[in-house]
Order: C-alpha cells, then structure tokens, then sequence
C-alpha cells in the first residue's frame, strides 16, 4: 500500500512553515493590545503628574545631525515663540494621545510649513509635506471612543517654520488638537510598527511556504519501478 | 518516516480545512483551501488525471475553479441565499461522495516528471509578484468595468438567484459563475470583497499560466517553450519603443500613447495584474483545449469527456470567449478533413456541444446586441492602422510566429487552427465582439504560445546568435514593462482611492444599513468606488454599456435620463417618485454628482436643503432619504 512520507531532513522545515506565521500572527495581535495598555499606563502618569508635550528635535546643520529631546511643546509653533526651533532646517518627532470621548468621524488637521505628518494608531491619516509656506491640510477620519495614539512628524526645510495641530469634532466645533504627552509613545509607535511587520511576515510566509510545505505532501512523487508499478 | 493511510489521509484534508474555517486567522486561507483546491484535487485523485505533480497542482486548481460554483449552487438556490452554513455543507456533501469513490483506492502515484525545473520557480515568481504588487498598491477591483462587476459579486454573495444585481432594476443576466467563484471566497473567507478582488489575480495567473505550459508542452513535449509563452504573456509584449528609436523620436521605453486600462489589460502584463477580470473567462476554454489535445493524441476517453464538461460548464462563463473557441474548434475539424482524419468522437462533441451552446445562449441572453457581429476594414487606411497598431505590441513575437509555423509540424497541427483565425480577425477588421478584452487578449494568448514555440525552435541558428536572440527577446520586452511599472508605482496609482473615499466608504459601512441603497450619477466610478467598493452597499445605476446585451439601449436610456433627470430636476414630486420607485435610501454626491448639477445650473444647497446631511467632507455630501415622507 502506498504511503505518504514526510521525509525527515524537511521535518524542521515543515515546523519553521507552520510555527512561524501562527506565531507572527499572534505577535501581531497581541503587539497592539500591549501598545494600547502602554498608553493608557501614559496616560494615568500624565494625570497624577502633568506635563507638556515632548518631541525629538534633529538639527540639520551643515557639518552633522544634533539631536536633542524637547519638552513643553506648544502649539503654534514658530521660530519666533520658541527660541529652541530657531533654526532653518529642523524636524520634529511627537507623540501623544488623544482621549476621543465620543466614537465618530472627526476632522484631523494641521497648518504647517513645510511639511507635516500625522499616523493615527500607526495609520498615515494626513499629508501635509512637502516644501511650501504656510498651507492647511485636513482630513476626514473616524475615530473610535477611548485613548488614540498619535504620531506626529513635522519638518522645516527653510525660512520661517510654523506648525499648529487641530481638530474638528462631529458637533462641528474647531479647536486645537488636546494633545496629551505620551511618556510610552514612542514605544507604543515602535510596538505597532512592529505588529504590521509581524502580520505582513505572516502573510508572506503564508503565501510563500504554504504551498512549497503542501506540495510534496499533497503530491509525493513515487518513480515507477522498472516493471511499470508505483513504488 | 511519517506515514498517513489513505482512508485518513483524505477525511484530515477535509477536516483540517473545515476546522481552518472556524479559526479567524486561517479562515481565509482554509476557505481557499476548501474552494479553490480540494474539489479538483478530489477529482484529480480519483481519476488520475495526471501523472506529473505539478500539472496535477495547477489541474486541481483549475477544475476547482470550474466545480465549486457548481457544487454549491443548488443549496443556495434551494436555500435561496449564500451564507457560510450552505457553502460549507456543499461542499463537504461532495467532498464525503468523493471519499466513497476513493475507497480502497491507493493514492495517485505522481511518477512523471514532464515540466521544466524552471517551471515552479517561475510561476512562483510570477505569481509573487502579482500577489506582492497588489497588496502594495491595494488597487483591488479598480477599473472601469468593476463597478458593474463588483455590483455582482456582492449580489452573488448574498442571495441566489440573484435579486438586485448591479443595477437594483435589472435582473442579473450576465454570466456570472466566475463571479460566484469569488463570492463564494467573500463570503467563507471573512474577507471584503474588495480584499477577494486582490487576491485573485495570483490564484487565476497561476492556473493561467499553468494551463498554457501544459497545453505547450502536450502539443510539442518542448519544456521549454512554456516558459517563454509565461514571459509573453506575464510581461507583454511591446515593442513600440524600439520603432520609435529607429524613427528618431527617441528610446524612451514608456508606453506613449497612454493607454487606457482595457488596452493595457489586453497587450501587457497587466492582465494577470487584473486577472480577475480577463483570466476567469480565458481559462475554461484553455482547459478544454487542453484535454481536447491529449485526448487526441493519447486517445484516453476521460479527457474527452472532462473536456466536453468543461464545454458544458463555459456557458456559465463569458460567452464571447466561447465564441472564440468555438471558431478555432470548426478550423481544427476542417484542418483535420482536409488531411482526411476523421474522428467520429470528435464530430460528436462539435454537433453535441453546438445546439446546447446556442440554445443556452439565446435562453439567457434575449437581447442580441444589434450592432454587427463583425466587420471588415473597408479602406486601405484602417487596414493600415490595424496592422501598425497590431505590430506596435507584437512585433517581437511575430518573426518566431512565422518561423513556428515553417518548421513546426506540431504548431500547424494544434496551434493554428486556434491562433490563424484569431489574428486573422483582429487584423482585418472590427466590431463590437472584436472588443480588445473579449478578442484581442485570446488572440494574443494563442500568439504567444504560437511564437514561444518558434524561439525554441532556432535549433539551426549558431548557439551565440541564438542566445543574442534570446537576450534582446527579453530586454525588447521587459524594459518597457520595468519602465511603465516603476512610473505607476513611483506616483503611487494617484487617483485610485483618496482619503476623503475612505472615509465616505468608512462612514457608509459603519453607519449605514446592510441592505441600503445609494442614488449615485450614472458612470460615476468615483461615487461608486466609495458606495459599492469600500460601503459594500448597493446602487441605483443608470448605465453600464455591458447591460446593452441584456436589455435594449432605449430601455437604459430611459433609466439614464431618469437617474439624470433626479439630479437636475427642480419638481420635488418627480424627486420622491424617483427615490420610492427605486427604494433609494440615501443620495451621494461626489464631485461628479455636483459638478454635473453645477453644470445644469442647480443650486446644490437647495437641492441639499430638502433632505438630512448625514456625512460631508469637501468634495463627498451622503443626504438620507426620509422613506417616512416618500
């Protein structure tokens, strides 16, 4: 009678093809869960001892890069109300947490020059880059009731700088966006990050091994004997 | 050594698949699994189709594709809807009959190897890419036929026979098996239909593909020449570029007349990008080509008959490919009484299949465009045209066309027959069934296994001009292909999707009820996308020139200037009776929407004013339909 065969050198690699994506899969899920305590872990630090936003400063100069951590953000930023962003070239990395009181599509937005960027939960939900004076971007994004992490990356390429965030609720009120500090921001942005990685690990794995592990086991290739019978 | 019995060996395969379904993330691949392999692989198994195990792979594939619409199709019918329960139950009842026409059988033993050991690698490579490029781009469905056809993957994934196809007025009778194939993905994989859409260009490219080498190699036992029929027919075939660089006007490699997306389809390597659109249609005759050819040269009765099922099968598919394979069929007959064979089975199927088909045919399809079937260039000027149009995509291939036919006996006997009537056809004349997609894609199918199998025949060239001709072969086509690649990817397939669709999309799945209906202008693909691709809902839709084969043009006419009229007409009571005739439940208006009413002088805000904003965004307003005031 014949039988299938697994052959023993691929044992390892039939291992590998099911174990990897399960558990990338599963880092992938359980990354943002950790991401989301993290945040909510920030956001009671913030209550019981506030402070203002923090970012991290890169100075282009001419010779290298410096970096430097900034705290007490406010927006409108401009070279003029912050001495510290007096500089022709810089960038600017933030996060912080929005706590969304009530589910629902809101305007996000920012007034910027140059450019500026926003992720939502690790989601692009505005472009506002490239090389240009003062402009407004928005955009229309739901937003679920609760703590929502936000990534914010902003750049001045030239000349003046001006960056200033806001938001549109669904009564339709326009105000500043209430950005908290997130001391786990980055962190929290890292885990996500890492969560899309993992999942698109698995789903290339998935797409790329599971047929190379089936294929001999759905078809094993038995060479016929000489007298014409399958081995 | 691991050793599975075949009586436990094909009860796991069943379980394992349905116990993926109920695991979220192995749902998708388990539903593929179950839909898209096991009915074939059942099929294949106990009737030992093939030998070599690859073939056997892209066989199980491909007859899946033609049998799980089939299987599942009396349950929903009977239950007259499509949910996870009936598609499950379909088609495990099959797969356990199958189980009893395995019993005590051994298993298939898969001993001959007749592909090229390039062969997986490449379709492996291929089919990546495809996979890769549309989970990049997340383009999906977007084209301008999907809004038509989305409409009836939706429809096919909710209820059977289907109620309110794409139009919400016309009944749905369109071939649309193919389509039912991916609803049945949509609705047991968990996955959007939108999601499905991606996803199976890879699957159909690789039955394509494999489909094609198999044909190749069946009819010439070259394994090679399958290989280079994938690089036709996965990269395109332009050679434009090259005129354009002996005439002056510069080697820039780039398409230059900017084609549309049916022109790209059709000459490039897009077509396995879209295949689910074009693919579908194409591979039920191929598979029935397929064992048509081994039928006559092995004389084995069950590839007559599994390709006269398929045959069967094709009236549920698009029709004009049919039609296609029906011709080359006749010249084959006609080829093979001109050498006096005659084959009495042959016969048999041609006069069988031919009143079943036309009956069918006319059964469902009333309304026979009456546009002509064909017509001939009159003047010299569009012959000219056609020829230089035909040359501009084709020329690489064209010399090893000719050359093949010189000196393959195997090339005049199989291939002819098939791809002479369809380059005849595309060259001396047009008509509607001549359309790029329905006519010119099989007939550049047929070219590229016709001329792969002339460049694997320069046996008489010297080995280092050989390999020259090889080489420019590949940089001829595959420049122009990187070049118009990177540029769609380098600008991102800007205007595919916006952010303000997403969130319109976003807000019509969240907020909107399942069975809701949207007025949208006709041809609006913009409105469309957000309402029926990323809202999942249905449409009130005037016009699709594919529907002029199923009811008369003044009918859809009459619908358009009804749909048009709603969105520029001041008379309030015509308003209501519109939106109650069509049970509408909300209106959107895109840029095109108000842009047309701007154009028609109507005041957007007044006509706003008379119902409930319920979304707005700079260029998207949804109103809600008080039905209580209707």
């Amino acid at each position: 009678m014949m039988k299938i065969r697994l052959p023993k050198k691929k044992r390892l690699w039939i291992v590998l093809a099911i174990t990897v994506p399960v558990i990338c899969w599963s880092i992938s899920e359980i990354l943002p869960l950790i991401a989301s305590a993290l945040n909510r872990q920030g956001y009671q630090v913030v209550r019981r001892e506030p402070s203002g936003l923090s970012g991290i400063l890169t100075i282009r100069k001419k010779e290298a890069l410096e970096r430097k951590t900034v705290k007490d953000i406010r927006f409108p930023l401009t070279r003029t109300s912050d001495p510290r962003f007096d500089h022709d070239r810089f960038t600017l990395k933030l996060y912080g947490l929005l706590d969304v009181e009530r589910a629902g599509f809101y305007w996000v937005g920012s007034e910027s020059d140059d450019g500026s960027w926003i992720r939502l939960k690790g989601d692009k939900i505005l472009d506002n880059g490239g090389l240009h004076s003062r402009e407004t971007k928005m955009n229309l994004i739901h937003m679920d009731k609760g703590l929502q992490s936000i990534e914010l990356r902003y750049e001045n390429q030239m000349g003046e700088a001006y960056l200033d965030l806001f938001w549109v609720t669904p009564e339709g009120t326009r105000s500043p966006l209430p950005l908290l500090p997130n001391p786990w921001g980055r962190v929290s942005a890292g885990l996500l990050w890492t969560a899309f990685l993992f999942f698109k690990i698995a789903q290339y794995w998935v797409f790329f091994t599971l047929p190379l592990l089936l294929y001999p086991i759905l078809f094993p290739v038995n060479k016929p004997n000489s007298n014409g019978s399958a081995a | 050594m691991t050793r599975i019995k075949p009586a436990y060996y094909y009860p796991i395969l069943i379980l394992s698949a349905n116990i993926g379904l109920l695991l979220p993330p192995l749902r998708f691949p388990a539903a593929v699994f179950l839909i898209c392999f096991l009915p074939g692989y059942f099929l294949v198994e106990r009737t030992s189709l093939w030998k070599d195990p690859l073939f056997a792979a892209i066989g199980s594939v491909g007859l899946s594709f033609l049998l799980a619409p089939f299987i599942t199709l009396p349950g929903c019918i009977l239950f007259q809807k499509v949910n996870s329960l009936i598609l499950t139950l379909s088609l495990d009842l099959y797969l356990i009959g199958m189980l009893f026409l395995l019993k005590g059988r051994e298993r298939n033993p898969y001993g001959e190897d007749h592909h090229s050991p390039f062969l997986f690698p490449l379709l492996l490579l291929v089919c990546g890419w495809v996979f890769v490029y549309m989970d990049f781009t997340k383009l999906g469905p977007y084209s301008e036929d999907w809004t038509y056809l989305f409409g009836v993957v939706k429809e096919l994934s909710r209820n059977m026979p289907p109620r309110d196809p794409e139009a919400s007025f016309l009944l749905l009778k369109y071939p649309w098996v193919s389509y039912f194939f991916f609803a049945l993905i949509h609705r047991l994989g968990g996955v959007s239909a939108w999601k499905v859409l991606e996803f199976m260009p890879t699957l159909l490219s690789f039955i394509f593909l494999g489909v094609v080498y198999m044909i190749l190699f069946q009819a010439t036992k070259n394994r090679m020449a399958g290989l280079w029929a994938i690089l036709f027919l996965a990269v395109g075939r332009e050679t434009e570029w090259i005129f354009r660089g002996f005439l002056g006007l510069g080697w820039s490699p780039g398409y230059h007349l900017d084609p549309g997306w049916a022109e790209l389809l059709t000459f490039t390597g897009y077509s396995l990008l879209w295949g689910w659109y074009l693919l579908p249609s194409m591979i039920p005759p191929l598979m029935a080509w397929f064992f048509l050819v081994r039928y006559e040269q092995e004389s084995q009765k069950k590839d007559y008959w599994f390709s006269l099922g398929i045959c069967a099968a094709s009236c549920f598919f698009h029709p004009a490919y049919y039609l296609g394979f029906l011709i080359g069929f006749s010249c084959w007959l006609v080829f093979q009484w001109l050498t006096k064979k005659f084959d009495l089975w042959l016969l048999l199927f041609y006069f069988s299949f031919i009143p079943y088909y036309v009956t069918f045919f006319l059964y469902f399809q009333p309304g026979i465009p009456s546009d002509p079937f064909f017509q001939f260039f009159a003047t010299k000027k569009d012959f000219l045209d056609a020829i230089w149009e035909f040359l501009r995509y084709n020329a690489i291939v064209i010399p090893f066309f000719l050359w093949a036919l010189f000196v393959s006996r195997e090339v005049r006997l199989w291939l002819l027959p098939f791809a002479g009537p369809f380059v005849f056809f595309s060259v001396f004349g047009r008509s509607k069934i001549n359309h790029l997609s329905h006519f010119i894609f099989p007939c550049l199918v047929y070219l590229s296994l016709v001329s792969a199998v002339g460049l694997t025949t320069l046996k008489r060239i010297p080995l280092f001009f050989r390999v020259l001709v090889y080489f420019l072969t590949v940089v001829v086509i595959t420049v122009p292909f990187y070049s118009h690649v990177s540029h769609r990817l380098s600008i991102g397939w800007e205007g595919a999707l916006d952010m303000e669709q997403r969130a319109a999309g976003e807000y019509i799945r969240l907020y909107s009820d399942k069975n809701s209906t949207f007025v949208i202008l006709p041809d609006s693909r913009y409105s469309a996308v957000c309402v029926e691709g990323l809202g999942e809902r249905k449409i009130v839709f005037g016009w699709f020139f594919h529907l002029s084969r199923y009811e008369t043009v003044d009918f859809l006419y009459k619908k358009v200037y009804e749909v048009v009229d709603f969105f520029v007409s001041g008379h309030s009571p015509f308003r209501y009776a519109f939106l109650k005739k069509n049970k509408a439940d909300y209106i959107f208006l895109g840029p095109d929407e108000i842009a047309y009413m701007k154009q028609h002088d109507v005041d957007v805000s007044k006509f706003v004013g008379a119902y409930r904003t319920v979304f707005k965004s700079p260029r998207i307003e949804i109103v809600k339909v008080d039905r209580g005031e209707l």
